[in-house]
């Protein structure tokens, strides 16, 4: 049988291989125009944004007045001073007006064997296949605010092998002021959840080898990253009665996975051509599931509607579940999540000027408690540097702190950012915001508080 | 050198992208890699170039297909193949990922074995296993079809 499959597959790449087309011509190597080309004169700005400029945003207000992260065009004003604060080639340290920083070297496994160097130890850390093998040099204040969380960033980079540029997911966690890489290279994450939590010393992410293909693996530093389950996307994870699982969700399921055991019981199914899930989240022996309208945008639109089931999937009724006001259709809610104790909902509603709101739901009460501006109102094209909408993309709540990140849509790398509010006195802080080149997508608590 | 090695990397970039961008690919890749300041001291040129290809359909197929797909939920991963191919054939190499292509194009057309296309492709052995045996299995199910 394996013989008979082996022949066919050879038949078929036989009959594709004899579809190519004929050899081209090779335009003229020019180098000298290759070293100037836009990229290449973009090094500076690139290096200081990864090893320099991953800053927090300390200077003006972040919430309530200002916008989280400014607009773009404050953004790129940002990089440009980072440019010209950064004047010689790349080098391996860091640039210029970089504050204190701690290197980490991740555990190592196979490197390029031909490697050109990006200059950016941030960079050279993302471009093993799986896991880093150089180290990874972070800013000290921004280790210091991002410990405790798992953050996953989109980097721009040059690959390793022919200096061609890419787009490289990374996760990285901050545990007691260290980061550690824990992946490279195919390991994605879906908008709209907190795709990863730390379970038992794992980190579960979301790969995804292609636009359709995506899989659920338990990653940590060293080991060779096997997926747990196919087709789907790891939405949360949680502790039940002490074992720790992970919710996988696909277009039509929620599956719970028992990381111990590796079995997998489905939660609830649901029909993809009504709505389909977009958010998870477990608390106190309650799952609240976020569920958007077929047919609807994935990051913005609605209406969504929540539901609770407990741990055996059978559905609860909860009294105070919040009711979306749909007349106000380009509200999105799909963004939601649990506190630890299951009393509150936290949820995200962004509005037809495209502001956006986390707000905490008392469920036992069905009545809204607190509100965070979280993303300013934006009227024109030119307020959007990414030339996409600025959204909320992931979301992580406890019972005193809620974690946030915003970032654009549609563009390549775009400004984006992670706030971590407050909820005991209602202020907010930046934990990282991207510069050109580092889009911080997602975050979630390393342990929810 | 692409005079030599340009018949097989475009094959090759024909099973990660098709023949419609497989030239396209290769044009850019080997111009990059030729042009870039590492290419002088690169020992094994045809790996290089392998990996320069691969690298360029990656980022080919990312670019155009993974924030939307993100995002959206509306990516097609279907890749153009001339009327010429028969429709299972595509549909079949279509549901692969770029790397799955790679290692199975490699696999089965070079005939490579497994640590050669770890070596081209600048992976782990364990990867080669991982997309192979799940390149064959998305294959087999779509053949047995």
């Amino acid at each position: 049988m394996s013989n008979q499959l082996d022949d066919r597959i050879r038949d078929l790449y036989a009959e594709l291989a004899d579809s190519a087309p004929r050899l081209p011509p090779l335009p003229p190597l020019t180098a000298p125009e290759k070293v100037s080309s836009p990229w290449v004169r973009r090094w500076p700005v690139l290096v200081a944004a990864a090893t320099a400029t991953i800053v927090i945003i300390a200077a003006g207000p972040l919430l309530l007045g200002g916008g989280v992260f400014g607009t773009g065009d404050e953004a790129s004003d940002t990089t440009s001073i980072a440019a010209a604060e950064t004047t010689e080639a790349p080098t391996t340290t860091a640039a210029e007006g970089a504050t204190e920083t701690t290197t980490v070297a991740a555990e190592t496994t196979e490197a390029p064997s031909t490697t050109v160097s990006t200059g950016s130890p941030f960079l050279d850390a993302v471009q093993s296949t799986t896991v880093s093998t150089e180290p990874v040099t972070l800013p000290a204040d921004v280790l210091a605010a991002a410990d405790g969380l798992v953050v996953g960033a989109l980097v721009e980079f040059v690959w390793p092998d022919d200096g061609s540029t890419g787009h490289e997911f990374v996760v990285m966690v901050v545990d007691n002021g260290a980061a550690t890489m824990i992946l490279g290279r195919d390991c994605r994450v879906e908008s709209g959840s907190p795709p990863f939590a730390e379970t038992g010393g794992g980190v579960i992410v979301h790969g995804q080898e292609g636009p359709d293909i995506s899989d659920v693996r338990r990653c940590t530093p060293g080991e060779e990253v096997e997926p747990l389950a196919e087709d789907g996307q790891a939405m949360t994870t949680a502790l039940i009665d002490g074992r720790p699982v992970v919710a996988i969700g696909t277009e039509s399921s929620i599956s719970v996975l028992d990381l111990d055991s590796g079995a997998t019981d489905i939660l609830a199914t649901f029909d993809p051509s009504v709505e389909t899930p977009t958010a998870a989240s477990y608390g106190d022996g309650m799952w609240m599931i976020s569920l958007l309208a077929a047919g609807e945008p994935f990051n913005a639109g609605g209406p969504t509607r929540y539901v609770f089931l407990d741990a055996t999937g059978a559905p609860l009724d909860v009294a105070g579940n919040p009711a979306p006001d749909f007349s106000a259709v380009t509200a999105t809610y799909r963004m939601a999540a649990l506190t630890p104790n299951g009393s509150e909902l936290v949820f995200v509603e962004q509005f037809a000027d495209l502001s956006a709101d986390v707000v905490v739901w008392d469920l036992a009460a069905g009545v809204e408690i607190e509100r965070y501006r979280v993303i300013e109102p934006f009227t024109t094209p030119a307020d959007d540097a990414g030339g996409g909408q600025r959204f909320v993309g992931s979301l992580d709540a406890s019972d005193t702190e809620i974690l946030v990140n915003v970032n654009i849509a549609f563009g390549a790398v775009a400004p984006g950012g992670i706030v971590r509010i407050d909820r005991t006195d209602g202020s907010a802080t930046d934990v990282v915001s991207s510069t050109e080149g580092i889009d911080f997508q997602v975050a979630s608590f390393l342990d929810r508080p | 050198m692409y005079r030599e090695y340009g018949p097989g990397l475009i094959r090759f970039a024909t099973g990660l992208v098709g023949p419609n961008d497989a030239a396209d690919v290769v044009q850019t890749a080997v111009v990059r890699a030729m042009t870039s300041s590492g290419w002088e001291h690169v020992v094994n040129h045809r790996a290089y170039l392998y990996r320069s290809v691969m690298n360029e359909a990656n980022s080919q197929h990312r670019s155009t297909m993974r924030r939307r797909a993100r995002e959206m939920r509306t990516a097609n991963p279907a890749v153009e193949y001339p009327e010429e191919v028969r429709p299972e054939v595509l549909e079949a190499v279509g549901g692969l990922s770029p790397r799955q292509r790679a290692v199975m194009f490699l696999t089965y057309w070079e005939d490579l074995d497994e640590a050669a296309v770890a070596e081209r492709l600048g992976i782990g052995r364990g990867s080669v296993r991982r997309h192979l045996g799940r390149g064959r299995e998305k294959l087999r199910q779509v053949l047995d079809e």
